[in-house]
């Protein structure tokens, strides 16, 4: 099979795999335990015809073949109707809190693989060292302390005791009117967030990318490379990182729909408006719109993001058959 | 444990005592007195403490845990004070299945819960004791007169042989009567997402083991699963559960709670009615229907007394608590108002609130513990926005925020409410509003009732989820003349009077527009968030702030000082305010003097007049001495043959002449300057006795 016919496949693949991801969207939150009406109602004190009036509203009493059907036609056009909880569009209430999850995961991702990477890497290159007993023990460490916890004693010192830092938000209220300042203050109130992520999860990479570069090191080929008399550096990089590196990329590619969770716990503790803490209060309050939106959302960007692995390692890595 | 229970009383004790002058704070009617009004979101408890205490911030909207009590109350910056809510908390009680159906076993039940324990080990004295469903936080409406369950397993157990629950076969188990058998598993839903219910719940059925009822496991449950087996299933499959509602200011939630009419095991598409414990009973159902449809106040307390009776006797639920919160505020900052029910974060807070030395102005920093959804007044319904919206928007009327039964009028001056019989022979009321002439939109478009008439029209024709309830009765609408409108119920109830005030009144000239959009409308997008409100709106960043400014155009805007002023007049303004603040502390510094200065006074005006007698004593001798150079004059020709023997004399008279002179001369220059100091003095005097008048 040539590549083209093996890209054509998979993306073939991929719309049945979204298909199935739709419908057991559909599925779950029909069998989900909780009632939209309470929702709204309990709140309100309706009399029964007000409820009736509201339950025709939102289709609540249609066949589920119908409901479904319409459930297909908004989600693929995007439109996700209104949250049950706030009453407000769902897609504008995700539009609005997803940069600023981006902003957070997506630096804290970067620098913890950035950073892990390279300390694992002479880490694994100086195994046995102090340098190697001290990172692995720091990032076990730094992993095992629970990210609230870090988060509130950061903002303890950092804010409070030592008043570096702000307590809360994604930019100063009110907020500089210079774009340069803008950019700086909401890089300033990034650090902290940012840094209690990083410090969570730089730990697994680094001992990713350990253990794979130690498994490398002592593979035939690198003592090949070396009984030829190719430098270290060269042995480390041009050999065995690259290597090395295919487990690396597939666990980037499997990070990226995670940057669209956000962290619950990280964006509570630095009020930080992202769509983690959305999703948690939609699923406090059965707002089966929002939920449908973030999961489908969620299935997408990760089947998206499994298509894009599977051909660029039919690129990278000359084991793959097609 | 109990040097802690100690402790933390002692820490209630003090934190209400160093409450209790706010409690007293008058409720000024003319505001906002503040400048501007800042809320700033913070998602994180600790965070917003925090604020608190570094200045960030100068009110904060959620209760201090006993922990934060305790430091607030030894941090100079932070002010606290203590409101109980309207929470109320209660074990609901299945009537339809068995043998919590048996009303000597709901009895026995209500014996097994120690409100006492509760109130010190799990509220750790943040808390009151319940025994009606209308707590006595809502005046007048709480019937102190019912039947009350004092903690007792002897009285429980009393009850339960009173209902044939005895143990026959002696094995520890208590016999059903109708079986002869031992009883089956009570199904007993403890709610584990609230620690203080599942504490309460743990220690019920604990009780109710101790007397041989046997429970199944204690289904600990989220909320989610509990709306599902409890609430979903009305009368079903369970037989206690720890519930928990939000009340109002009115009592009508006994009749929603327990009218006959609110259970619906057939289900009507999901919504089951709020009266799942399905107690059914025509005695109260009569007296509910009342409460309901009574137009006099006495009437509805009798109503409402009577409900309290009968679900005290029928025990289809067990109250067992309220809460009291505490909450801060910066100590930098006077006039707050701790509105009963909700705590000093109040409306009239932010309305009459001002720093302390000043009479008015700075800006009010809020911090608010959840994001905010929206500033769409149609589809908001999240407690945080509405702290925002509320000072946007206005209602017809208010209430007294220490009296929650005493209406006030504000933007309806005054009504009249009377007796109507709608076309097709419903007995309703017509309520007559009577507004202000002088309101205006924040655009600075005059306010007419006819925007309320819109108001009211609009929430019906696009039924509007979160006002069905307070448009629901209304059938006609007439507009009397610019600022008079008759609004037709067909309901006779009291409480329909404070439904149609649950409304924010829109601005025709704006939502006309809207139409049938309201639910995609962005008020802030599409600059519409304008309402009649103390404060207006300026900036909104989403889980950031919401950023206000007074309405100076309010129409009870106060008489300050630099109202009409321009922004630098107003500069200079408040720098003559600060000025005057200086110059008060100046004249109490003086005051503190003034005996000093009387004194000094005093003998300056004895020094001036001994001068003064000194000068006219030199005067005097000038005069004679000037009478004696005259008569040596006159003699000089006469003697001048002696002129020759008298020059010496003449010489030495002159010298004398001199001497007197120079001493003249001194003496007058002293005199003057005396007489200068003298003056100097006296207005100095003259001018701080003015001032201290």
């Amino acid at each position: 099979m040539s590549l083209k016919r093996y890209i054509i496949k998979r993306i073939l693949y991929s719309f049945v795999l979204l298909f199935f991801a739709l419908t057991l969207n559909f599925i779950i939150f029909r069998m989900a335990p909780g009632n939209p009406i309470q929702v709204v109602a309990s709140g309100m004190r309706l009399e029964p015809e007000m409820v009736e009036r509201l339950i025709e509203l939102w289709g609540l009493r249609e066949p589920l073949h119908i409901q479904y059907i319409r459930y297909l036609k908004s989600t693929i056009t995007w439109d996700f109707g209104y949250s049950y909880n706030s009453l407000e569009p769902v897609s504008r209430e995700i539009r609005e809190r997803l940069p600023n999850t981006l902003l957070l995961m997506g630096v804290s991702l970067f620098f913890a693989i950035i950073v892990g990477t390279v300390f694992g890497i002479y880490a694994a290159y100086k195994r046995g060292s102090l340098f190697d007993l001290t990172s692995v023990t720091i990032s076990l460490f730094s992993y095992a302390l629970p990210s609230f916890w870090m988060g509130l004693l950061l903002i303890y010192i950092g804010g409070y005791v030592f008043g570096l830092f702000p307590l809360a938000g994604t930019i100063s209220r009110p907020p500089p009117l210079d774009p340069t300042l803008k950019v700086f203050d909401m890089a300033w109130h990034l650090f902290l967030p940012s840094l209690t992520l990083f410090l969570f999860s730089y730990g697994g990479w680094l001992l990713l990318m350990r253990s794979t570069l130690l498994e490398t090191l002592h593979e035939d080929y690198i003592t090949t490379a070396r009984a030829k008399g190719v430098a270290e550096r060269g042995v480390l990089f041009k050999h065995a990182f690259r290597n090395a590196m295919l487990p690396l990329v597939t666990n980037i590619a499997l990070q990226i729909p995670g940057l669209l969770n956000g962290a619950i716990l990280t964006e509570t503790v630095f009020s930080w408006r992202g769509l983690g803490l959305y999703t948690w209060s939609a699923i406090q309050f059965t707002d089966y719109p929002v939920l449908q939106a973030l999961f489908y959302i969620f299935a997408l960007v990760t089947i998206v993001c499994n298509l894009v692995i599977d051909i660029v390692y039919g690129y990278i890595d000359p084991r793959i058959q097609y | 444990m109990k040097t802690k229970k100690v402790f933390l009383v002692l820490l209630l004790i003090i934190s209400f005592l160093t409450c209790t002058p706010i409690m007293a704070q008058e409720v000024v009617k003319t505001g906002p007195w503040a400048d501007e009004l800042f809320f700033k979101i913070y998602l994180n408890p600790e965070a917003e403490y925090l604020a608190l205490k570094t200045g960030d911030i100068n009110l904060m909207d959620w209760e201090l845990p006993a922990e934060k009590v305790a430091d607030a109350l030894t941090d100079p910056n932070v002010m606290t004070a203590s409101a109980e809510d309207l929470g109320y908390y209660l074990i609901d009680i299945n009537c339809q299945r068995w043998p919590t159906s048996d009303v000597h076993f709901r009895r026995a039940l209500a014996h097994l819960v120690d409100k006492s324990r509760i109130e010190t080990d799990i509220l750790q004295g943040f808390g009151y004791a319940l025994e009606s469903p209308v707590p006595v936080v809502m005046g007048g409406w709480s019937n102190p007169g019912i039947r009350t369950y004092a903690f007792s397993p002897e009285m429980a157990a009393a009850e339960l042989d009173l209902g044939g629950f005895t143990d026959t076969d002696a094995n520890g188990i208590r016999n059903d009567p109708v079986t002869g058998e031992d009883m089956a598993d009570v199904l007993f839903f403890i709610r584990i997402d609230d620690p203080e219910r599942k504490q309460a719940g743990e220690w019920l059925a604990q009780e109710l083991k101790a007397l041989g009822v046997p429970i199944e496991g204690e289904l600990a449950v989220e909320r989610s699963v509990c709306a599902n087996a409890v609430m979903d299933t009305p009368g079903g499959e369970w037989n206690v559960y720890t519930g928990g509602w939000g009340i109002g200011r009115d009592p009508d939630h006994l009749a929603d709670f327990y009218h006959s009419k609110e259970f619906d095991p057939e289900c009507i598409g999901g919504w089951r009615g709020y009266n799942y414990p399905g107690f059914v009973n025509s005695t109260f159902d009569y007296w509910a229907d009342l409460l309901k449809e009574a137009s006099s106040f006495e009437d509805t307390k009798e109503a409402a007394f009577m409900c309290q009776e009968i679900i005290a006797e029928q025990v289809p639920g067990i109250p067992m608590y309220g809460h009291i919160g505490v909450k801060a505020y910066s100590s930098t900052w006077t006039g707050l108002v701790n509105h009963v029910g909700t705590g000093i974060n109040s409306w009239w807070s932010c309305y009459n609130m001002h720093p302390v030395g000043q009479d008015y102005g700075g800006r009010i920093e809020y911090g608010i513990k959840s994001d905010i959804e929206t500033l769409n007044p149609l589809t908001a319904s999240w407690t945080y926005t509405w702290e925002v919206l509320d000072k946007i928007y206005e209602s017809p009327y208010t209430y007294d925020p220490y009296d929650l039964s005493a209406d006030w009028g504000w933007l309806a001056e005054s009504w009249e409410i009377e007796d109507w019989t709608s076309p097709t022979d419903v007995a309703g009321i017509k309520v007559t509003f009577h507004f202000v002439e002088d309101a205006l939109w924040h655009d600075d478009v005059p306010f007419t009732a006819e925007d309320l008439k819109f108001t009211y029209e609009y929430m019906q024709e696009y039924s509007v989820p979160r006002y069905l309830s307070s448009v629901q009765f209304i059938e006609d609408l007439v507009l009397v003349d610019d600022y008079t409108l008759e609004v037709y119920q067909n309901t006779t109830s009291y409480f329909a009077f404070h439904y149609i005030n649950s409304v924010p009144v829109l601005p025709k000239h704006i939502w006309e527009d809207v139409g049938a959009g309201w639910q995609d409308y962005d008020p802030v997008a599409e600059g519409g968030l304008i309402g009649l409100g103390p404060w207006k709106f300026v900036d909104y960043v989403p889980g950031e702030y919401v950023h206000l400014v007074a309405n100076e155009d309010y129409w009870k805007f106060p008489d300050r000082f630099y109202q009409g002023l321009s922004m630098a007049e107003i500069g200079q303004a408040k720098a003559l305010s600060m000025l005057r603040a200086q110059l008060s502390a100046a004249s109490i510094a003086a005051e503190v003097q003034a005996e000093t200065i009387s004194e000094l006074s005093s003998q300056f005006n004895d020094f001036q007049a001994s001068t003064l007698e000194l000068i006219e004593s030199s005067v005097e001798n000038i005069g004679n001495l000037a009478d004696n150079i005259g008569i040596l004059d006159t003699n000089i020709g006469t003697l001048d043959t002696e002129i020759g023997s008298l020059s010496s004399d003449i010489s030495g008279l002159e010298t004398q002449t001199s001497n007197l002179q120079a001493g003249l001369s001194s003496a007058s220059n002293l005199g003057y300057a005396s007489i200068g100091i003298a003056i100097l003095v006296g207005a100095v005097a003259i001018f701080m006795s003015r001032r201290e008048t």
